[in-house]
C-alpha cells in the first residue's frame, strides 16, 4: 500500500505542520521528538482532522484533496487507529470492546476473525474483564485487537510502547510482527524511540518541528548524510531477518542463516526460541552497535562465537560517537570510539572482522509460518467458512 | 393505619413524582447533552432559563406559569380558545409545575455526567465506524448513565417536596391537586389533625431519605464507572 502526502499543510493554534512524503512499506515507522507533529499526521490520515491544504492518497484513492474540495469522512476511510491512550470503552468488557465495530463492518471485506484475534494476541483469558482490570500491555493488545476487528486496510499505532514497561515492549513488538505477517495488513507506527521502530522496520518517516524532513530506509538516510544524528549510542539497532538452520544442544547454540549463506550463532537466552523450531523458520534479530567489536585479524582461542569478515564502507562521526558501517554481506552499524580509529588506522575500504558474542543478539520475533505468508484471499475464505459454521 | 384521604394523597404524590420524572428525563438528557458538549449561540441564555426555577422563589415560578399557561395566560388562552385545553388547577398543572422545578436539578446532574466522559472516546468510536448517533447511544449514554439515574432520583425527590409552584399554578384541591406537602400544610392549621400530619411527614421523610441515599450511591458509582 502506498501512502502519499502531497504538500499537506495544517495549522493548530500557532503550530504549523507540513507533510510531504510517500511510503510503500508493509511497516512504516514515524519517528520524531515529542510534540513534533507525529500524532497530527495520524489525525490527518485517519480523518480525525482535516488539513488546510494539500492532498492525501492511499494507493490510487484520494482521501483528501483540499483544492477539489474532496474529503472522505474518517469513518468511511477504513483505517484502524490505535490511540496512545487506548481509549478502551470503560463500561464494556474486553469482549464487547473487541466486538464494538461489528454493526459497522457488514459491507466490508472481512478477513480478520474474532477467533484469530483472541488467539494471536492471547486475549482469551481477558475476555470477561473490564479495561480497568488490565495491565498496560494487556490494554494495548486489546486496543490493537479492537482496531483490527474493524477490518481495516491500514493500521495506525500511536506510541504503542509508551504505557508499557521494557519487557512488555518486546512482547508488543513481537505481537505486531505476528499480526503484520498473518494478516498482511500494512501498519504505520509512531514512536519517539528509534530502537523500537528499528526492531519492526527500517522504513521510516522523520518528523521534526511539524515537518516531514526525511523518509525512506533509515540506513540509507544515515549513510547519505541526511540525518547522521539518527545513529546514537544505545538508541540504535541493527536488525536482520534470518532463517533457522540447526540447534546445537551441547553448546546450546542456534545456527541461523542470514541471506541464505551467512551463518550466525545465537545462544538460547530468549524464551522465543525453542528446540522444536522447524528448519527455515524466519526469525527477526536485533543487535546493538555497541555490542559489535572490530579486529583486524580473525581471533583464535576466543569466547566470541561470531567472527564475520567485512569491509568498512563508511565512517560516520556525529557529536556523540563514531560509527562504522561494515559490509559483511549485509550492512552492520558498529559503534567505536575515536581513539580506536586512530590506533588501528581504520579507514573506509579496509577489511575487518566483526566480533559478536552469541548472546548479544536479541531475538525480536519468531514467525509462525516457515516462509509463505498466508494469502489474504485465503483468510477471507476461511473467515466466511467459520461464519457459516457459526450460523449453522 | 392510613385514612382513604391519606392514601389518595400519597398515591397522587407518587403518581405526580413518577410521571413528571419520566417526562423530565428525556428533556434533561437532551439539555444536559447540548449544554455539556455543544457550542451554539444563546447557550448562556438556555442555561439561564433552565436554571431560573432553581434560584427564583417557587411561588414566583408558579405565578410565571400561571401568566403563561393559565386560562387567561399568553399561551394558555390560545390553547383554551382553539383546542379547549386547560392547563391550570388540574393534574396537568401538577405535572407541569413539577417538571419545571425539577428540570434544573436533573439537567445539572446529567450535564456534569456528560462532561465527565472523555471526549476522546468519540474519536475511538468513530475510528471503529460508528456515527455520531451511534456513539451517543453506545458510549456517552451508558457512561453517563449513573449520573442520569442520579439526576432522575433528584428530580423525583424535588417533585415529592414541591409546594410553592404547585399551590400557585395547580391550587390545593383535595382529591384533585392536593399532594403530601399541600395536605400537611392544610392540616397543620386544623386542630385534631396532628396524627395525620405526623403520619404523612414520616412517609415523606422515608421516601425522601430513600431517594437521597439512591442518588448518593449512584453518584459514587458514577466516579467508579467512568474512571
Amino acid at each position: 500500500m502506498i501512502i502519499r502526502f502531497e504538500s499537506v499543510e495544517h495549522k493548530l493554534g500557532n503550530n504549523h505542520f507540513h507533510y510531504d512524503f510517500q511510503t510503500d512499506s508493509s511497516i512504516t515507522g514515524v519517528f520524531g521528538p515529542s510534540g513534533a507533529g507525529k500524532t497530527t499526521l495520524f489525525n490527518l490520515l485517519s480523518g480525525v482532522d482535516t488539513p488546510k491544504k494539500g492532498k492525501i492518497k492511499l494507493d490510487s484513492e484520494i482521501l483528501v484533496d483540499i483544492e477539489q474540495d474532496h474529503i472522505i469522512q474518517g469513518k468511511n476511510r477504513n483505517i484502524g487507529y490505535v490511540f496512545q491512550e487506548n481509549y478502551l470503552f470503560p463500561h464494556l468488557s474486553v469482549k464487547k470492546n473487541l466486538l464494538y465495530s461489528k454493526p459497522y463492518i457488514k459491507n466490508k471485506t472481512q478477513y480478520i476473525s474474532f477467533e484469530d484475534i483472541v488467539s494471536l494476541l492471547d486475549i482469551v483469558p481477558l475476555l470477561n474483564k473490564k479495561p480497568r482490570q488490565l495491565s498496560g500491555g494487556e490494554r494495548q493488545r486489546v486496543a490493537i485487537g479492537r482496531a483490527l476487528l474493524s477490518q481495516p486496510r491500514l493500521l495506525l499505532l500511536d506510541e504503542p510502547f509508551s504505557n508499557v514497561d521494557c519487557s512488555k515492549r518486546k512482547q508488543i513488538i513481537s505481537y505486531l510482527l505476528r499480526i503484520n505477517n498473518h494478516f498482511q495488513i500494512p501498519m504505520v507506527i509512531i514512536s519517539h524511540h528509534l530502537e523500537d521502530i528499528l526492531k519492526l522496520t527500517r522504513k521510516i518517516i522523520i518528523i521534526e518541528n511539524g515537518k516531514s524532513t526525511a523518509s525512506g530506509d533509515v540506513f540509507t538516510i544515515i549513510k547519505n548524510g541526511e540525518k547522521p544524528e539518527l545513529v546514537r549510542p544505545k538508541k540504535f539497532q541493527n536488525t536482520f531477518e534470518v532463517a533457522f538452520k540447526s540447534f546445537n544442544q551441547t553448546e546450546n547454540i542456534y545456527n541461523l542463516l542470514l541471506n541464505q549463506i551467512i551463518e550466525v550463532k545465537v545462544s538460547n537466552h530468549s524464551r522465543l526460541l525453542n528446540a522444536g523450531i522447524k528448519q527455515g523458520t524466519r526469525i527477526q534479530l536485533s543487535l546493538r552497535p555497541i555490542d559489535v567489536a572490530l579486529s583486524l585479524e580473525k581471533q583464535k582461542g576466543t569466547t566470541i562465537q561470531n567472527q564475520l569478515k567485512g569491509t568498512i564502507k563508511q565512517i560516520i562521526h556525529n557529536y556523540e560517537a563514531v560509527f562504522c558501517v561494515v559490509d559483511c554481506g549485509f550492512e552492520l552499524f558498529v559503534e567505536i570510539s575515536q581513539g580506536i580509529i586512530n590506533n588501528l588506522y581504520l579507514h573506509e575500504g579496509q577489511e575487518i572482522y566483526c566480533q559478536i558474542k552469541a548472546n548479544d543478539f536479541d531475538v525480536v520475533h519468531v514467525y509462525d509460518k516457515i516462509k509463505t505468508r498466508e494469502n489474504k484471499t485465503e483468510l477471507i475464505r476461511k473467515h466466511s467458512e467459520s461464519t457459516e459454521l457459526t450460523i449453522n | 393505619m392510613f385514612s382513604s384521604e391519606e392514601i389518595s394523597v400519597i398515591f397522587l404524590t407518587l403518581k405526580v413524582a413518577l410521571t413528571s420524572t419520566l417526562l423530565t428525563l428525556p428533556l434533561a438528557i437532551w439539555l444536559g447533552w447540548i449544554l455539556a458538549r455543544k457550542n451554539f449561540a444563546g447557550k448562556f441564555l438556555v442555561e439561564g432559563l433552565v436554571n431560573i426555577p432553581l434560584v427564583a422563589p417557587p411561588v414566583v415560578t408558579g405565578y410565571l406559569l400561571l401568566i403563561i399557561l393559565g386560562k387567561n395566560g399568553i399561551i394558555g388562552h390560545w390553547l383554551y380558545e382553539t383546542m379547549g385545553i386547560k392547563l391550570a388547577f388540574n393534574f396537568a398543572a401538577l405535572i407541569i409545575a413539577s417538571v419545571v422545578v425539577s428540570l434544573p436539578l436533573a439537567v445539572r446532574n446529567i450535564k456534569s455526567a456528560f462532561e465527565l466522559v472523555d471526549p476522546n472516546y468519540e474519536k475511538a468510536s468513530s475510528s471503529l465506524g460508528a456515527s455520531k448517533t451511534g456513539t451517543f447511544f453506545r458510549v456517552y449514554l451508558p457512561l453517563a448513565f449513573p449520573g442520569i439515574l442520579s439526576g432522575a432520583v433528584l428530580a423525583f425527590a424535588r417533585s415529592l417536596g414541591e409546594f410553592g409552584a404547585t399551590i400557585s399554578f395547580a391550587g390545593n384541591i383535595l382529591g384533585k391537586t392536593q399532594t403530601i406537602a399541600l395536605n400537611v400544610y392544610s392540616n397543620m392549621q386544623i386542630p385534631g389533625k396532628e396524627m395525620q400530619v405526623t403520619r404523612l411527614v414520616i412517609i415523606s421523610v422515608i421516601i425522601s431519605l430513600l431517594a437521597i441515599i439512591a442518588s448518593e450511591y449512584l453518584n459514587k458509582k458514577k466516579k467508579y464507572f467512568v474512571r
